[in-house]
């Protein structure tokens, strides 16, 4: 057992490394510069000189190669470096966005497989029944929306034209609240974008679970519960949903790492200040800096569900133990 | 291969099968025949822009006076390629590493789905703003890079798949006869791979087509060639929103593109349940 | 569930019952919102990032020496009195008495002095290159400051005089890195109280401010990068104004809201096609001519702008400058187009609908434009399609922004050469602020012509431009820049497209007192100061308060019966 966890950890140790010069050389590859962001608009007023020093401030001007072991230097030191275009440390920015996306996703992951739980158990057990077909489609319908498309009709409909929720951002920028009203101000901002993550998580969610239901519910072993006579809440909770449960945990692990990339979308439809829309931001400005940075955040986050994955998945299934 | 009129039977049994498949031959059919079917064309400018819903325009024009239900017609055409080109090459990649991951095992394996989560691992958004870069937003790279990302799933699918046949006694006669590996991988293997694949194809032509309304709503598309999620692009950047236009410049786009991918998520739901038993109840 | 609704509906009767009481416009108010559109960190001149509305915002915590009034004519701010010397090399300015730092400090020369010598020992582009031609400074005394000019400057009081804010000298001369410095203290009417990155600007009114009385207490203006969310806060009172202006087509969506104004006026951003002439057949001048008269350019202004856009002048200065030359103006006409590409020689020779070249070879040309510009995309589009109708073979290439940037003016440096056909293009509102702005434009020198993108070069045209350099009589200057602008018409180096007016909303009801600035809107910083004598603001209101109560009470009952529904669903089907 430990040489297989040795042997995983040190290939998930590789994938992060490879990732990390990827992610070095990425946006590197990209043509522009982020220069307009140092020197404001006036840009084209700089001369020659300026802009040299101006490079060699933010280390531009180094060779690549150079560049690259400063970068390694750094990123084991916990240095991100400092923004272009917010002009602070991006530890700070990361720290600032990070709990925004933890929450949006985090809350959407938490309920979304919940719900998916349940209803994946329900329509399982009653297979075949109108209640099954009604849950199937149902799911596959918000399965099959375009999640920014969802996102813009509760936009539209409960933002722009009902005013029930705001649009815009985690919490209202200005006056900050304090107590419960700050609370119940971030749960307003949350409503919106949450429904939308949680309305596009459920159904993978539900599918699984209804599908591993359905293979438990296939056993042998639930044949002779109900041939022994025990009660249908006994079978239903004790043996069939606890079973099945089981690859749930995995895909848990696994939908950790990609709810992190997953809400760049929602997050730049809501403006909702987390990592996801950093990055965009980043990009479209070419903030290197800020890219590298959470181009590694989320590395780190999808290897890591991946790791747990792998150091459940045996647990869970014998069969394909190695 | 004998089984197809009996894979047919069981399909036909799917209701919702059937009614997947009949949402696809629908817009396969809008596709083909948009000329036919769209009042207007919608690259020529037939009307004052903005204009609300009447008998002549029965969702209004967009914001230079292209009739918005011709665009949505001839965007069929543009949303449906996209997706099942893309998830062609999707499933071809994840076909052929999927069959020889799980086959051959190993190291082999290993360096395989290490690749896997490499790309996994990519943002995707970001690396979709380099080939843009220097291809050009262009209907193909859409297409490629799409296809190019999207076949880990899949791959890991076949993967799972293979282990379990090659587990099955007749691999393991078949072997004792004294076949060699790509025999029984293109004879044995492959053909019980094949139906799960096409199950696949399908429902990543759906997840192609999300990624694809997706990057064009982001403004990452090609805006010259008018797919759904460049209609609701242009309808977020003009303002939709603000007004009541939203009913008919944003829900319709959003709609149809939901109703095709429902379409290719019945049809393959439906097929990934007839070829695993254990779903198709009793 | 009776009882919340009811408890609603009281809710919102007091509300809206308040808001008719206090309904009444006012010059004065205790708070403003404005909603800016992009993060301008600490407004220092250092760390602005927009010429609007960042450096709008940064007049409001600082003053410069001048300050253009609503015509864009430069007038005395810090300055109390003038005197330039007869060879309009000396410029000797009395300073204001009882200006204070607002950190209570006395203002004064030695302010003036440091912060322009500050500028050149630290560069910041847009303030040090005017700044650099200034000879010397001297303080004459605790408020008087000469400067001596090497070469006469017409535009010397615009800028640098009316453009760089002046810095309080106690605080930053120990400063050595200008960018990182997070300092807030100027002589300005409003005092920034409060920044969070990407959130909000909290400012509170200067209760000393030496010229005018703050018109409000309090400033917020909430950071909403967002467009949408931008008007839909200020569609449901969430804000009394933003700083976006609007786009056509929502302007008669607000026009038709009681308690929204609007306010137009000349926009000076330019619109342009930009050719580039170092390549074939841009060179040839009677090609870009063609080109020019393929289009109707009034079929832009009105489809895709909606008629809120003055035509592009063929001279490329605005028809609302003074120095305007109105002789320059110039209609499409597409059968000369075609009669002049017949005349060169593109002719259709393998019938493929599209014409060949001189020589017969093929004639294929890309327009780039900024992919995530639809307006642009739409013009772009409408173009394309004139052209297509006089039989070139042109597409459009919509790419991001700085790839386009890194192939028209790669490293923001004209030298540095150029790879494009043609491309749409766009300057911002200070390239009309100067006439002699066109000379950095056309020049053929491309070490003084820094914003001449497309190489574009005319002997007769330098000539003048170089005389325009050394003449300060103002009717001769105005002379030659007519004859300028004639070149330039006659010319075509590029295809003047529009200038889009500017179109402000903001909510009358709170206030009304803004004051539009040619070329740039309501958000200046006289919008932000009244004339009126110093009274204290009266027993103002605040404006309508929002809406946290009920939303989450209703998304809970929501909630509360989804979840009881649920429940009820799944028990029913116990019986399998």
């Amino acid at each position: 057992m430990t040489k297989f966890l040795a042997q995983k950890i040190a290939q998930y140790a590789l994938v992060i490394f490879i990732t990390v010069t990827i992610n070095f050389f990425l946006p590197r590859l990209m043509p522009g510069n982020p220069l307009i962001y140092l020197a404001g608009e006036d840009v084209a007023f700089l001369s020659a000189e300026e802009k040299a020093s101006l490079l060699a401030d933010y280390g531009l001007d180094k060779p690549l190669g150079q560049q690259y072991i400063i970068y390694l230097k750094n990123i084991t030191t916990g240095n991100f470096g400092y923004s272009y275009q917010k002009k602070k440390p991006i530890a700070d920015i990361i720290k600032e966005r990070l709990p925004w996306t933890l929450l949006l996703t985090g809350s959407a992951l938490i309920l979304s497989s919940l719900l998916g739980v349940v209803f994946g158990a329900a329509a399982a057990w009653r297979r075949g029944t109108k209640t099954d077909a009604a849950l199937l489609i149902q799911f596959m319908f918000f399965n099959s929306m375009p999640s920014f498309w969802v996102g813009m009709i509760l936009v539209a409909v409960f933002g722009a034209t009902l005013r029930w929720f705001p649009i815009y951002g985690a919490q209202r920028a200005w006056m900050p609240l304090s107590g419960w009203a700050y609370y119940k101000d971030i749960l307003r901002h949350l409503v919106l974008p949450l429904t939308t993550m949680v309305l596009i998580s459920i159904p993978s969610t539900f599918m699984i679970m209804r599908y591993s239901m359905l293979n438990v519910l296939g056993e042998d072993y639930i044949l002779m519960a109900k041939a022994k006579g025990l009660r249908e809440n006994t079978i239903k909770y004790r043996y069939a949903v606890r079973n099945a449960l089981l690859p749930m945990v995995t895909i848990f692990m696994l939908q950790l790492g990609y709810m992190f990339s997953g809400a760049t979308v929602i997050e730049t439809v809501f403006a909702y200040p987390g990592l996801g829309r950093l990055m965009f931001e980043a990009v479209t400005g070419r903030d290197y800096p800020v890219l590298q940075a959470s181009f590694l955040i989320i590395t780190v986050a999808v290897v890591l569900g991946n790791l747990l994955a792998d150091l459940l998945y045996p647990l869970v299934d014998p069969k394909v133990r190695r | 291969m004998t089984r197809w009129p009996e894979f047919w039977k069981v399909f036909k049994e799917k209701k919702l099968g059937v009614i997947g498949v009949i949402i696809l031959i629908c817009f396969i059919a809008v596709a083909l025949f948009a000329p036919l079917i769209a009042p207007y064309n919608p690259s020529v400018r037939v009307s004052t822009p903005f204009l609300t819903p009447s008998s002549q325009h029965l969702l209004g024009t967009n914001d230079i006076g292209n009739d918005i239900l011709s665009e949505l017609i001839y965007g069929t055409r543009i949303s449906l390629l996209i997706g099942v080109i893309a998830a062609f090459i999707s499933i071809s990649i994840g076909l052929l590493v999927g069959l020889v991951a799980g086959y051959y095992g190993g190291l082999t394996d290993a360096l395989l789905m290490r690749i896997v989560d490499l790309i996994l691992v990519i943002p995707f958004l970001p690396l979709m703003i380099v080939l843009s870069a220097y291809l050009g937003p262009s209907f193909w790279n859409i297409i490629i890079v799409i296809g190019i990302l999207s076949w880990v799933r899949p791959a890991r699918v076949i993967r799972s798949q293979v282990l379990t046949l090659k587990t099955k006694t007749f691999v393991e006669s078949a072997r004792s006869l004294g076949a060699t590996n790509s025999r029984l991988l293109f004879t044995h293997i492959m053909p019980g791979v094949i139906p799960l694949a096409l199950a696949q194809f399908v429902l990543a032509s759906s997840y192609a087509i999300l990624v694809e309304a997706s990057l064009s709503f982001l403004g990452l598309g090609d805006p010259f060639q008018k797919s759904w999620g460049t209609i609701l692009y242009y309808a977020q950047a003009r303002g939709a929103f603000l007004t009541s236009a939203w009913v008919w410049w944003i829900l319709p786009p959003g709609l149809l593109t939901t109703i095709l991918v429902l379409g290719f998520t019945f049809t393959g739901y439906s097929l990934e349940e007839i070829l695993n038993p254990r779903l198709r109840g009793r | 569930m009776l009882k919340t609704r009811n408890f609603i509906l009281v809710i919102l009767a007091v509300v809206f019952l308040s808001s008719i009481v206090f309904a009444a416009p006012q010059q004065q108010v205790d708070l403003l919102r404005v909603g800016v559109h992009n993060d301008e960190n600490t407004l220092t001149p250092y760390t602005y990032v927009t010429g609007s509305p960042g450096l709008e915002m940064v007049y409001l915590v600082y003053d410069a020496l001048f300050q253009l009034d609503k015509d864009n004519i430069p007038q005395p701010w810090l300055v109390e009195d003038y005197e330039l010397s007869p060879d309009s090399l000396v410029y000797t300015f009395k300073l204001a008495e009882g200006v204070k730092w607002h950190d209570g400090a006395d203002f004064t020369a030695d302010d003036v002095k440091f912060t322009y010598d500050y500028l050149v020992a630290y560069p910041k582009s847009r303030f040090t290159n005017p700044v650099k031609r200034i000879q010397k400074i001297e303080v004459v005394d605790k408020l008087t400051v000469r400067m001596t000019l090497a070469v006469p400057d017409p535009n010397f009081l615009i800028q640098p005089i009316a453009d760089l804010p002046i810095l309080p000298k106690h605080l930053w001369e120990s400063v050595d890195k200008p960018n990182e410095a997070d300092i807030r203290i100027g002589t300005g009417p409003y005092i920034l109280e409060d920044y969070k990155s990407d959130q909000y600007y909290k400012f509170a009114a200067n209760p000393d401010y030496f010229k005018g009385t703050p018109v409000a207490k309090i400033l917020i203006f909430p950071i909403i990068k967002d467009n949408t969310a931008l008007f839909t806060a200020l569609k449901s009172s969430d804000l009394d104004a933003v700083t976006r202006q609007l786009t056509p087509e929502l302007v008669t969506e607000f026009e038709r809201m009681d308690k929204i104004a609007l306010s137009k006026g000349a926009g000076y951003s330019t619109t342009l096609l930009q050719l580039n002439h170092e390549k074939h057949p841009f060179n040839i001048k009677g090609f870009r001519e063609a080109l020019f008269m393929a289009v109707d350019r009034n079929d832009i202004v009105n489809i895709v702008l909606l008629g809120q856009a003055v035509l592009g002048s063929p001279g490329f200065i605005h028809p609302d400058s003074p120095f305007y030359n109105p002789a320059v103006a110039k209609a499409g006409n597409k059968n000369k187009a075609v009669e002049i590409l017949d005349q060169l020689g593109f002719k259709d020779v393998t019938g493929n609908g599209f014409r060949e070249d001189a020589d017969g070879k093929e004639l294929k040309l890309t327009m780039l434009v900024y992919a995530n510009n639809p307006i642009r995309i739409r013009a772009a589009e409408l173009l394309t399609e004139s052209f297509k109708g006089v039989g070139l073979d042109i597409t459009v290439k919509a790419m991001d922004i700085n790839t386009v940037d890194s192939l028209v003016w790669p490293d923001f440096d004209v030298t540095k050469g150029r790879d494009f056909d043609m491309t749409m293009w766009g300057w911002s509102a200070t390239m009309q602020l100067f006439p002699s702005r066109l000379v950095e434009l056309f020049h053929s020198d491309l070490s003084k012509a820094n914003v001449n993108i497309g190489a574009f070069g005319n002997e007769e045209f330098d000539r003048l431009a170089d005389e325009l350099r050394v003449t300060m009589d103002d009717a001769a200057r105005k002379d030659l820049i007519n004859k300028m602008q004639a070149i330039v018409a006659n010319e075509f180096p590029i295809i003047p497209l529009y200038y889009e007016n500017i179109v402000n909303a903001y909510d009358k009801t709170v206030f009304s007192g803004w004051e539009f600035r040619s070329g740039t809107g309501i958000i200046n910083k006289l919008s932000f100061i009244s004339e009126a004598s110093a009274q204290p603001p009266d027993t103002t209101p605040p404006a309508p308060k929002d809406d946290s109560g009920s939303g989450l009470m209703l998304w809970l009952f929501l909630a509360a019966a989804a979840v009881a529904g649920g429940f009820f669903f799944l028990k029913r089907g116990k019986q399998s």
